[in-house]
């Protein structure tokens, strides 16, 4: 019982504090350390609820003799205990599931859809390695799954032959490093649990974050100002006015990056940062098994433990 | 016997750039066509078999692409739609970053509102040596 409330106290403590800790400028200095904290703090909060609902069938105490008061029956309250424990985490996954069975045909049904279309009115330039599609709206963007980056003929004509190979290791980046699986998973945490602060932050930190990590890596090769003019040309062709202002100074915030790098954070600080994320994963664990480790020790080792 | 899918070469790669090159035709000849009328144009360039375009157009009909009518004892294929539809869909769905397909395609930068826009160029124009090259 003490466990199931302390794995229950654990998860609305990570919940609480991850979105307040993980925010700063520190978080942009090394996304790769920020975006494995995020899924840590996101995991962890998850896998502690599912926890709390096995430990509260492992060790009832309190909570069964609560249900037996209230029922009036040792097995009854029993049964209801199990039931209730167990329901937890099945439901927990359960959901994670459904949505992300629906979120994965929907995604494959449209890139489907958008690279037969694309196959029709778009043409390979081989010397790109692009498909290129003539549309008024200057833009960018990869297809998931496959090798496909995509202009547009209008991007094309605006960008300098610099920023365009900016633009393009950007896109080969992100299907390089597999960003869209990340993206997906925090995108299915949180619709799996809407209103969520957490996993909220979650998946905006994620978007955000991927970016960066397409930006370093491209800027590897080609350089920053280049990347910068390419996000200042892209993100103000005067197309469809799609904006909704989504990215709430998101965009501003990578291009001040790419002119003026930060430090990246020192190896001992990203060490330290990589060995918290895993903690974070292993306090609910851990918490999970203290009793039966304990009850184990114990069994073995009367001495020690006693 | 089985007739040849494609004499020649290219034929690796799959039917993709054959369905383009035929809806490129059909699109621009603004009339419906039959499968000798696109075979001899298609053979213009390249080595065709009769049953590789039928099996193509076969495709797109299924797929959707494509309406056929019966004319006499052939089917005569035309386009659903209008090339400029497709690409506008095609560009309704690069550009949404929004809703249900905001995770389907990863792009390079979403659109800015004015505000924003201005504060980019203003960090452009104020940081030393990037002009732009």
């Amino acid at each position: 019982m003490t466990i199931t409330l302390l794995l229950f106290a654990y998860a609305l403590a990570v919940a609480g504090l991850a979105p307040r800790l993980l925010a700063g400028a520190w978080t942009r200095r090394s996304p790769r350390l920020t975006l494995m904290l995020w899924q840590a703090a996101g995991g962890s909060g998850l896998l502690a609820v599912a926890l709390a609902g096995i430990s509260c069938v492992a060790a009832p105490g309190r909570l069964a003799a609560c249900l037996e008061a209230l029922v009036g029956s040792d097995a009854a309250a029993g049964v209801l205990t199990v039931v209730a424990g167990l329901l937890l985490p099945v439901l927990l996954l359960a959901r994670l599931a459904f949505v992300a069975a629906a979120m994965t045909r929907i995604q494959r049904a449209e890139r489907r859809r958008h690279i037969q279309l694309l196959s029709l009115v778009g043409h390979h330039d081989s010397l790109l390695d692009a498909t290129v599609v003539a549309a008024a709206t200057a833009s960018a963007y990869c297809v998931p799954g496959t090798d496909r980056v995509v202009l547009t003929d209008t991007a094309l004509r605006m960008l300098e032959p610099s920023e365009l190979r900016a633009v393009l290791a950007h896109e080969r980046a992100h299907l390089a490093g597999r960003h869209h699986l990340v993206v997906s998973w925090a995108a299915v945490v949180a619709r799996a649990f809407p209103g969520v602060p957490v996993f909220r932050g979650l998946h905006e930190a994620t978007v955000d974050l991927v970016e960066l990590l397409a930006d370093d890596r491209a800027v590897r090769g080609e350089s920053r100002n280049s990347l910068a003019w390419a996000i200042a040309q892209l993100g103000t062709g005067d197309g469809p006015a799609v904006s909704l202002a989504a990215g709430g100074g998101r965009v501003l915030a990578r291009v001040e990056r790419l002119l003026d790098p930060p430090r990246r954070l020192p190896v001992a600080t990203r060490a330290g940062g990589a060995g918290a994320a895993v903690a974070v994963l292993a306090v609910p664990v851990l918490l999970a098994g203290l009793p039966a480790v304990v009850a184990a020790g114990l069994a073995a080792c009367p001495l020690l433990f006693g | 016997m089985r007739e040849p899918i494609e004499r020649g070469t290219g034929c690796v790669r799959g039917f993709g750039d054959l369905e383009a090159a035929i809806m490129d035709r059909l699109w621009s000849w603004q009339q419906p066509a039959t499968v000798r009328e696109l075979l001899a144009d298609l053979n213009k360039d390249r080595d065709l078999a009769y049953t590789t375009v039928m099996t193509v157009l076969d495709n797109l009909h299924r797929k959707g692409w494509l309406t056929r009518d019966l004319d006499r004892r052939a089917y005569r294929y035309s386009p659903v739609s209008t090339r400029q539809a497709y690409s506008a869909e095609l560009m309704r769905e690069a550009l949404d970053s929004s809703g249900d397909n905001a995770t389907t395609l990863l792009r390079f930068v979403d659109a800015m509102t004015d505000a924003e826009a201005e504060a980019v160029r203003k960090a452009l124009r104020k940081h030393r040596g990037s002009g732009r090259r």
